[in-house]
């Protein structure tokens, strides 16, 4: 899988687990949703933003050349 | 601070404690040796074999396995070129080099010095660093430790690997993830899913044995596991003497290399496996002859060796005196401090003083007995490198932390959390996101749940509650040092806009 599949799957389960957590929002003290609302704004926000900079040379993840792959199997694939 | 450090010294000396450190170090050092099983999986793996212990055996235990485990990477990165933890790989550039021109020993201890050393100048700034940086968290209020849980969150966001947008992305899902069960004010039960077994949130050990453990092992199922023949090496008469001399002649190298690993083992989420390699260009940069880099130049072997032992102790200066772990392992003893009863942070200091410069003595100790047990049982362990059959590891820890994570509570429950995060774990790392930004983020979420709600019921009497998050002046340089390490990852993209390299004169192709 290439680095743009990667990162668009990434966001779309980063995506899901937000709205999923969203929908069950159900507080019954004013303080109780003060933190975990700024922290799944702020995951969203974040998810769309490497949705939006994907296309862009911005991304997220880019693919690895092949002087990058073979310096990283030669510095940590090397251990298995 | 000196009644304290005399108190460890009491405590440290029995027994039953050198006993622990002894077999703490040896057993970290094997763990350590075997390529693939990082620091962060031993100490990982090794925690429910402390649960029975007290408080202050469980600590030391796991200090000197971390402490032996970092040093182990040494012996396979220098025999067989495949660096035993990320912290040695640095250690292969030279160390390598070195065995293969039958000068093995000499390498080993370079390493072993290098590992001692810098064992012992990280703990020493972690036992003389920490009290005084505790008295400056005593005046931290709320919405300090809010700014200190972001600071943490955007800082291991830029030393993460890979991306900077993955790597707060993975932290703020790991602070989501914080919140899910009963709120710590308020008590209002959030994203359970209807289930009353999520209500207490997830186990911290559980989580951690999951992320980090179980990724690793299905690497190893899909990617296989080689087997290595290492280098052997022979005992010489006088390498010892000789070698030593070269390295103590050199002390700039020494104390530059542990002082890197010490800061930044500081920062949180940058452990051995960066400052390895910051020492090492450190080293070739300070050289005389820096062309010998990478040809068998012992320098760079103590320089990467001192840097990763250092972290150790390093690490530890923000757990105990803020609670933030400074690298991964250290995210799991903070997951057994709190176990133990025992919150990190300046209440340590002030509550349970013995235990904590214990163990803190203890990371000393074990990088002292790394010397004679590094020496003399090196090529021991250097024969057991080469002759264990690799195809017994991953059955071999996958009953451990089945066996871990079962016997924190007796909970088939956290077995099978275990797994699914474990899972959950790998998926994300092959996504892009990596594991220790979300370990932070499960981590910090609390601290910085209670520090902004706490600011929040504070401010009710301004027109914007949130007004005391930024009244006070430790808050503003909190918040100046947290857009500094935003901005950090485009510091260097900034700095290539304006300041463009200058073209080599007669150089005119297009």
């Amino acid at each position: 899988m290439n680095a743009r599949s990667r990162d668009l799957l990434g966001s779309v389960f980063m995506l899901v687990f937000v709205i999923s957590l969203w929908i069950q929002r159900d507080y019954i003290t004013p303080f109780g949703g003060i933190f975990p609302d700024i922290a799944l704004v702020g995951l969203g926000t974040l998810v769309i933003l490497t949705l939006v900079l994907m296309p862009t040379s911005f991304r997220a993840i880019k693919d690895e050349t092949e002087g990058e792959k073979k310096e990283k199997r030669r510095l940590t694939g090397l251990i298995w | 601070m000196f009644d304290n450090i005399l108190l460890g010294l009491s405590h440290i000396v029995s027994l039953e404690n050198l006993l622990l450190v002894l077999c703490g170090t040896v057993g970290g050092m094997v763990v350590g040796s075997l390529p693939g099983l990082t620091a962060t999986m031993a100490v990982a793996l090794l925690v429910p074999f402390t649960y029975t212990m007290s408080p202050v055996a469980g600590l030391v235990t796991l200090g000197a396995i971390y402490m032996g485990c970092i040093y182990g990477g040494c012996f396979s990165a220098i025999l067989i070129n495949t660096p035993g933890t990320p912290s040695s790989i640095g250690t292969t550039f030279d160390g390598y080099p070195l065995a293969r021109q039958g000068r093995g020993e000499e390498a080993i201890i370079g390493a072993t010095t290098g590992s001692a050393v810098g064992g012992i100048i990280g703990t020493l700034a972690l036992v003389f660093l920490s009290p005084p940086l505790a008295k400056v968290a005593l005046s931290f209020g709320p919405a300090e430790y809010f700014w200190v849980g972001v600071f943490g969150l955007t800082i291991i966001s830029s030393l993460a690997a890979g991306s900077f947008l993955k790597g707060i992305t993975g932290a703020i899902f790991g602070v989501v993830i914080s919140t899910i069960g009963i709120a710590p004010i308020g008590g209002d039960v959030r994203f359970t899913f209807g289930f009353t077994s999520m209500q207490g949130g997830f186990n911290l050990i559980v989580l951690l044995i999951g992320l980090f453990c179980v990724p690793e092992l299905l690497n190893m199922v899909f990617k296989g596991v080689q087997n290595h023949k290492a280098i052997q090496y022979t005992r010489k008469k006088g390498v010892l003497w000789e070698t030593s001399r070269k390295i103590f002649s050199k002390p700039g190298n020494l104390i530059r290399s542990s002082v890197i690993g010490t800061i930044v083992g500081i920062l949180p989420g940058a452990g051995g496996n960066i400052a390895n390699l910051v020492a090492y260009n450190e080293a070739r940069r300070a050289s005389k002859e820096p062309e010998t880099f990478g040809k068998g130049n012992i320098d760079g072997v103590v320089a990467t060796e001192s840097a990763n032992n250092a972290t150790v102790g390093g690490g530890m200066i923000p757990l105990v005196t803020l609670g933030i772990p400074g690298t991964p392992p250290d995210a799991i003893i903070y997951g057994v401090l709190m176990m133990q009863g025992l919150r990190p942070g300046p209440e340590l200091f002030a509550e349970r003083a013995d235990i904590t410069y214990t163990f803190m003595l203890a990371l000393g100790l074990s990088a002292l007995v790394m010397i004679p047990v590094g020496l003399y049982g090196g090529r021991m362990l250097s024969r057991a490198v080469g002759t264990l059959p690799p195809k017994y590891l991953v059955p071999g820890i996958g009953i451990l932390t089945i066996i871990g994570s079962y016997a924190i509570r007796g909970n088939f429950t956290d077995v099978i959390l275990m797994l699914m995060f474990g899972l959950l774990g790998f998926g994300l790392r092959y996504l892009g996101f990596q594991g220790a930004p979300i370990v932070l983020g499960l981590i910090l979420g609390p601290i910085m749940e209670e520090g902004l709600v706490q600011s929040f019921l504070m401010g009710q009497g301004y027109s914007w509650p949130y007004k005391t998050l930024f009244i006070n002046p430790l808050s503003w340089i909190l918040i100046v040092m947290c857009l500094l390490s935003f901005l950090w990852p485009y510091f260097g993209q900034l700095k290539g806009l304006f300041f463009k390299p200058a073209q080599p004169a007669g150089n005119n192709d297009k």
